[in-house]
């Protein structure tokens, strides 16, 4: 059952348009990923959902029921955002209490679910505590928590942890994963870490100038990616031009570049292929390295020949040098071959 | 410089400042229970309670007119408010044509010397009917507060902007509880300032209230000044004195009260 609905949206902040012909829908229970570059407008399609923003065009539908006319305060999704927005006034007992508040909730049963949640997040005994006594990965868990009391009908994340240490970012994206698994609220989380959208979504929006370039699960999403550019967000990729003869692929770089045979139509090609689905062969070749990076378990290497480059992942355990000429084998099944 | 010789220079002048505030009150203090007190002595060389009796008597209504000003400072320190909180909002928050020059215009009353328009709204006062009446004044004070009080809003809001406001929203919180919960409580410190502010620029005020007012509206200060003027030292001294008191009682009491009732520390801007 869909519990997020957008249809057709569009929306223009400003005299520009940011969203454009939006169509999205989320899974009760689910947890979604956005994911894109900054200024794609995956920040605007959440603040649109929670109706802080007004489309130009188009229906939101939360939980089946149009909600374009609702006030934010109405719609039953709870945002929290990057900069987390602490009530410095309150302390974290009345913060996290907040939103059940706001409905008229009964204060003992506020209480009790206040003390409930924050052992959930792991801060048991602070709710006391003001909220700037607080450390900084304290704070997160306490915006969470305000945000998971409120009893939300969708949760929307805004970037995060984007501004947290990889330590704690981990530790979050841990904390996020099980609360979901433990109340299955469906659950919208805005990122440009790719890594973070790979590890924690049941499926993965990629976000472009405005529009959803693709819709699908991660494994989907990273091993068969609909465009180059949903592809090039995963890390730098190689592109071979080429073309497909009588069911035979021949890059223009004939030389270097052993053939292929494919059942694809004829016609020009671009072959995508991740660093890592090019081997490197140890043994005299035409390929130059140019450069080196240690990634720590991994060497990135830079190699070129008449006049292509390619980007290749190997083990930091091998032994390579600048200047260095060698071979390489294409993983073909692996590639995606995108018809120009 | 070492660390320790910084330290006591510092403390030196702190309490180098604190001596040239407290002392010239000190002196008024004395001066209103001196008798006579003849030039090269170090301390009156008679003292009297005249002053106290002309303050305090039942003739002077003085104390009345105490009152009368406190309530009228009180109602013009609270209709600034009102107008100057919503007004900052929109000057921070919203995008409007003219933004600038308002921001600008709302400090003339500062730079454009009160007689100079005081005497024109006078004439308007006098022909809409507003003249020689409490109401009158109170509006006119209004008008020289705003400047303070409009520019100190201004500056809370720009120091938080909405975001707490947005994000108390989303959690469900309607307009109204929003600002009930959210912007009165942040703005607060603000507030007090303004309140402050507003009140000791209306109780300050002499010429103006004497223009509008007519003579018809008595305030403290109108009390005060002719005895300034007068060179009778003692009752100046007292009427002074009790001035300060007076100011100083408000403050406390307001900075007190509120910040108990909404247990809030000092000045917190998050960001």
């Amino acid at each position: 059952m869909d519990n997020l609905l957008l249809s057709n949206l569009h929306v223009s902040l400003g005299g520009n348009k940011i969203l454009m012909g939006i169509n999205f829908k989320v899974r009760k229970g689910e947890i979604v990923s956005l994911l894109g570059p900054s200024g794609c407008g995956k920040s605007t399609l959440l603040k649109t959902t929670a109706g802080l923003i007004e489309p130009s065009q188009g229906e939101v539908y939360i939980g089946g029921r149009l909600v374009n006319r609702l006030a934010p305060e109405e719609r039953g999704t709870v945002i929290v955002f990057q900069d987390l927005r602490l009530f410095p006034h309150m302390n974290v007992g009345e913060n996290i209490g907040f939103g059940l508040r706001m409905k008229g909730v009964n204060k003992e049963i506020i209480r009790k679910n206040v003390i409930s949640i924050l052992e959930k997040v792991g801060l048991a005994g602070c709710d006391k505590s003001k909220v700037y006594e607080l450390s900084g990965g304290q704070q997160q868990r306490v915006a969470l928590a305000r945000a998971l009391a409120a009893e939300p009908e969708v949760l929307l994340l805004d970037e995060p942890f984007s501004s947290l240490d990889e330590n704690l970012r981990q530790k979050m994206r841990e904390l996020v994963i099980k609360l979901h698994r433990e109340l299955n609220l469906t659950t919208i989380l805005v990122t440009h870490d790719q890594e973070e959208a790979l590890l924690m979504s049941d499926r993965i929006a990629i976000m472009l100038n405005g529009q959803i370039l693709q819709y699908d699960t991660p494994k989907s999403v990273y091993e068969n990616p609909a465009t180059p550019e949903v592809a090039n967000y995963f890390g730098e990729m190689n592109y071979i031009e080429g073309f497909v003869e009588v069911g035979h692929f021949q890059s223009f770089h004939n030389s270097s570049i052993d053939g292929y045979k494919t059942s694809l139509k004829a016609g020009k090609y671009s072959l995508m292929l991740k660093p890592s689905q090019i081997k490197l062969v140890k043994e005299p070749g035409v390929w130059l390295i140019k450069a080196i990076s240690y990634l720590g378990d991994k060497y990135n290497i830079r190699i070129t020949n008449n006049g292509l480059d390619l980007v290749i992942v190997t083990a930091s355990n091998t032994d390579v040098h600048i200047g260095e000429l060698v071979n390489i084998k294409l993983d073909y099944p692996k590639g995606v071959f995108y018809k120009k | 410089m070492t660390r320790k010789n910084n330290n006591f220079i510092m403390r030196a002048v702190v309490y180098v400042g604190y001596f040239m505030a407290l002392f010239p009150l000190l002196v008024l203090i004395i001066w209103s229970f001196t008798g006579i007190w003849p030039w090269p002595q170090l301390l009156p060389e008679t003292f009297s309670l005249r002053a106290l009796d002309e303050l305090f008597g039942g003739y002077s209504g003085a104390i009345k007119a105490l009152i009368s000003s406190g309530l009228i400072s009180a109602v013009v320190a609270l209709l600034s408010i009102v107008v100057s909180l919503p007004a900052a909002r929109a000057i921070v928050l919203c995008d409007f044509l003219g933004r600038d020059l308002l921001k600008f215009i709302v400090l003339m009353p500062v730079i454009v010397p009160a007689t100079a328009f005081a005497m024109g709204i006078d004439v308007l006062f006098m022909k809409i009917g507003l003249s020689d009446t409490v109401l009158g004044v109170i509006l006119v004070h209004i008008i020289l507060c705003l400047p303070y009080t409009v520019r100190i809003m201004t500056e809370v809001t720009e120091a938080t902007g909405d975001k707490l406001e947005v994000q108390a929203r989303v959690l469900g919180a309607s307009p109204l509880k929003v600002f009930t919960n959210i912007t009165l409580p942040i703005a607060l410190p603000g507030i007090i300032s303004s309140v402050c502010m507003a009140f000791i620029v209306s109780f300050s005020q002499y010429f103006i209230t004497l223009l509008i007012g007519g003579g018809t509206v008595v305030t403290y200060a109108m009390f005060m000044f002719p005895y300034i003027q007068s060179g009778d030292r003692t009752i100046a001294s007292a009427y002074s004195v009790l001035f300060l008191l007076s100011t100083l009682i408000v403050f406390v009491f307001l900075d007190r009260t509120v910040k108990k009732y909404y247990d809030i520390g000092d000045v917190f801007y998050f960001n």
